[in-house]
């Protein structure tokens, strides 16, 4: 197994290097460069010219990125040209924080999806089936940024007219804690901090819970007619053994195959999720500096989602063999 | 759905100073000014401060948290837009063989936020960095009058300087930068310090707290800060946050969690109005909407045609839709909030028949019936392009059906901004016409724009000269006295009106969300933030922390 993961890690670098050269062609391909922000008529363009020199864009691309992957391999990242900080510091304040919206989504994502699967399967054909199968279409239509402009402005806007509504239920519609989180007890901060993330990760993850939940009914539709579980049903097991401890873990294979999917599919519904809640994680960070031509900063965001994808199929190959013994990894 | 307030009702409260909340201001019941201070305020905005410090950002949200938060500039504008003291408590001029000399008094009490005084040295470091090429500060032209500095005593410095009547200008932008913290960085490394974004130290107003990036920036009452310059500011804490979203940051105006939303969409001024706890202050901003007509195009080059095509738009419609009545349908380069705006001048009307009329009578007749004019082997046919914002799209559209009523062909292109931008200020000029907004500037300068020494320059879109105009904006550059001033700029404005280089839309009205409980905020061209310093929140609507 740690042989797997060492060879699995070495092939990632090439993949990587790959990527980064291939974002580095791309970014500095669009027009426009960092300066152009700074374009404006009272600004001259020996300034201008000035900043390329400071900047070291002046010299060709080829010795760019080549002074890039010098240092990039150094483990320095350079100084984002818009924020005027060193990437680093950006990237420490900026990655917890998508982490910790993808995290709690991606838990959302695969509790809520398998116990509404299971439900479903077990009864199928029921009326109870029929409506949650119409809820999760009606929900995995909605497009993230959509729904979270719902949820904004239903869950924390329109109930705060409401005298009746408790206060636990009002949502914050923006940031990850609120203004006077300096001034709160440790216990108030963490629950603040819970009651920002409600709405972002259900805008996150609701939609991918749904597919979910198609998944997981059609998997252990799929496992409880197989024999085994005749046999133990048969043995006398009362029916709630049966599922949660025969049925589930052979349903769950598929399921766990998910998580290598939906890691990436996380990332990329946080840049349009973080941008409706201004959520300060990577996805707003990364298309900023898209725009703003933010070169060193294109680079390293790009770099880390690359870097977490990886991770995220890597533990889903891991996790496959947990949960199948028949998956030996030499 | 509530009417959006109509042109006269906003123009009547600009006039009016824009104070408070125009006719929903109420009479608020007496506090004293010792029950004024204290609580948080919160201003949400969509635009990250790119950093606190000034020799690297050009951002007006920047701009103002530097000038009006964290920094003391020398000099302020008052409500006239005539400087009044600020850090320097005041100044005189000499005249010299090749210019003047100008001597700023500076108070001797205020302190950086470390304790250390703020002196001469500091203004003259600031200068000089400013001036050094090496620092590439975006605005050195700001100074570019300025030759020299000399510190006379720890308060007193003298600049020299060639004349100009908006020689002071500068001073109102620039905030001196602490030379003890800053003093050893290499120029070329100045933008980029770590104070600007980490560890920023003023001696303003208010102090750095905290800034989260993508999040917040938070600052505190600095309750040293001198009487003379305004003293201690009533609220204890500002807190600054990144809203991107215009839907989120209604909705936490709304909801109470954000005090003052900047820059509302024109489409929600009308349910901030009807909410009990929150009302609107709207202002005419340094911004205008205008048509670029590329006048090296055959299409454009004649007056005529250009004047057809602005009567051919219909502008106040533009302003209703587009802007919900937040607008000033504009009749030329100098914005109203300008001393030299043309009072008396009247926009050109909405007058499809006189814009048939002027085509014909400038050549352009639809001689194959196609319902596009020609003109020997030139259709009327353009394209028009903006960039990716609802707005400026939704102008296009307009513009596109009303052109299409007297004969022209519109084509709309929505391009990638920086795309735009490159294709825009190329030498080529390779465009037809575009919809852009441009910011003026107090110290107005529109040779950049008009002159003809500048038609191979970037901004010069509409190719146009005429040396009368070249003329005028010459001279109002050294006439020192505002009355004589006057009547060159009405002439140049009225020039612009008959040549019609540019179709100018509106002036913009910017709305800002404001909710009740914070007491006499006062908001015009100047910026969002002119008086934070005096910005109060009745004591029983701040907020409990528990």
């Amino acid at each position: 197994m740690t042989t797997y993961i060492v060879r699995r890690l070495l092939q990632a670098i090439p993949l990587l290097l790959g990527i980064v050269t291939l974002v580095f062609i791309i970014v500095h391909a669009a027009p426009g460069d960092p300066t152009a922000m700074y374009v404006h008529p009272g600004v001259s363009p020996d300034v201008i010219e000035q900043m390329r020199e400071n900047w070291g864009l002046d010299r060709p691309i080829h010795i760019q990125y080549l002074s890039w992957l010098r240092s990039f391999l150094t483990g320095d990242l350079g100084v984002s040209l818009t924020q005027n900080r060193p990437i680093v510091s950006i990237l420490a304040e900026r990655i917890p924080n998508t982490l910790i919206l993808s995290g709690t989504s991606l838990v959302l994502i695969f509790a809520m999806g398998i116990a509404i699967g299971i439900v479903q399967a077990v009864r199928q054909h029921s009326q109870l089936d029929h409506a949650l199968t119409l809820g999760a279409l009606f929900i995995y239509s909605m497009p993230s940024f959509w729904l979270g402009l719902m949820l904004i402005l239903i869950l924390a806007y329109k109930v705060h007219l409401l005298d009746w509504w408790p206060a636990v239920l009002k949502f914050p519609a923006s940031g990850m804690t609120s203004v006077d989180y300096d001034l709160m007890g440790g216990w108030s901060q963490l629950g603040d901090r819970l009651h920002h993330l409600v709405l972002p990760s259900i805008a996150l993850g609701v939609a991918s819970a749904a597919s979910v939940a198609r998944y997981m009914r059609s998997s252990m539709l799929e496992v409880i007619r197989q024999d085994y579980i005749r046999t133990a049903r048969a043995k006398g097991l009362p029916e709630r053994a049966v599922i949660l401890k025969h049925a589930l873990k052979n349903a769950l294979l598929p399921i766990v195959t998910l998580l290598g999917l939906y890691i990436p599919f996380l990332f990329s519904g946080a840049v349009l999720v973080e941008y409706v809640f201004s959520w300060p994680g990577m996805g707003r960070t990364i298309v900023d500096a898209i725009y703003q031509r933010d070169y060193p900063l294109v680079m390293a965001t790009t770099f880390i989602f690359a870097v977490l994808v990886v991770i995220a199929n890597l533990i889903a190959d891991i996790l496959y063999a947990v949960v199948d013994p028949r998956i030996r990894y030499e | 759905m509530r009417r959006a307030p109509r042109f006269g009702t906003v123009v009547a409260l600009l006039l009016a100073g824009c104070g408070e909340g125009g006719e929903r201001a109420q009479q608020p019941e007496f506090i004293p000014d010792s029950m004024r201070h204290g609580g948080t305020a919160v201003v949400a905005y969509h635009v990250e401060p790119s950093s606190m410090n000034q020799f690297a950002s050009v951002d007006n949200i920047s701009l103002e948290l530097q000038n009006f938060v964290l920094f003391t500039t020398l000099i302020r504008y008052d409500e006239n837009l005539q400087p009044v003291p600020y850090l320097a408590e005041r100044w005189d001029t000499a005249a010299t063989s090749d210019g003047m000399a100008l001597s700023f008094h500076l108070h001797d009490d205020v302190r950086w936020h470390d304790g250390r005084l703020t002196t001469a040295h500091d203004v003259k470091f600031t200068f000089e960095r400013i001036k050094d090429p090496r620092t590439a500060f975006p605005n050195q032209s700001l100074l570019a009058l300025y030759d020299s500095a000399a510190v006379q005593d720890s308060f007193t410095i003298t600049f020299y300087l060639r004349r100009h009547p908006g020689f002071l200008d500068p001073w109102r932008r620039i905030s001196p930068m602490p030379e003890h913290v800053l003093g050893n960085v290499a120029p070329s490394e100045l933008g980029q310090h770590r104070f600007g974004s980490e560890s920023p130290l003023g001696n303003g107003p208010f102090r750095f707290v905290e800034h989260r990036s993508g999040d917040r920036w938070v600052f505190e009452a600095n309750p040293d800060f001198p009487q003379s310059l305004g003293g201690r500011p009533y609220l204890d804490r500002l807190v600054y946050r990144v809203i991107q979203e215009s839907t989120t940051s209604l909705s936490e105006l709304l909801a109470g969690e954000v005090d003052i939303c900047l820059s509302v969409e024109p489409h929600q001024v009308a349910e901030i109005e009807a909410n009990p706890t929150t009302r609107v202050l709207s202002f005419p901003s340094l911004s205008y909407a205008f048509i670029a007509w590329n006048g090296r195009r055959p299409l454009f080059q004649d007056a005529r045609v250009r004047r057809a095509l602005t009567l051919a738009i219909n502008r106040e419609q533009i302003v209703q839709t587009v802007r919900h009545g937040l607008g000033i349908p504009a009749k030329g380069p100098v914005p109203p909030f300008h001393w030299a705006y043309h009072e008396d001048l009247k926009p050109l009307p909405y007058d499809p028949d006189s814009a048939r009329a002027l085509l014909d009578s400038a050549g352009w007749v639809d001689r194959d019936g196609d319902g596009i004019r020609e003109r020997d082997v030139i259709r009327a046919s353009f394209e028009l392009r903006t960039h990716p914002r609802a707005d400026r799209e939704d102008i296009m559209t307009l513009v596109q059906a009303d052109l299409a009523k007297v004969g022209f062909e519109v084509q709309l292109r929505v391009q990638e901004a920086q795309s735009l931008r490159r294709d825009i200020t190329s030498r080529e000029r390779p465009f037809d016409a575009f919809v852009l907004g441009w910011t003026a500037d107090f110290r107005l300068d529109d040779r950049i724009l008009f002159a003809c020494s500048q038609l191979d320059a970037p901004f010069q879109w509409a190719s146009y000269c005429n040396p009368r105009v070249d003329e005028l904006l010459d001279q109002v550059t050294r006439i020192e006295d505002r009355s004589q001033a006057l009547p060159l700029w009405h002439e140049y404005q009225e020039i612009l009106q008959w040549e019609q280089p540019f179709t100018f839309l509106y002036y913009e009205v910017r709305p800002n969300g404001v909710r009740e409980r914070i007491r006499d905020v006062r908001m015009d061209a100047r910026g969002d933030l002119v008086n934070v310093n005096e910005w109060w929140i009745e004591p029983a609507a701040r907020r409990s922390v528990n």
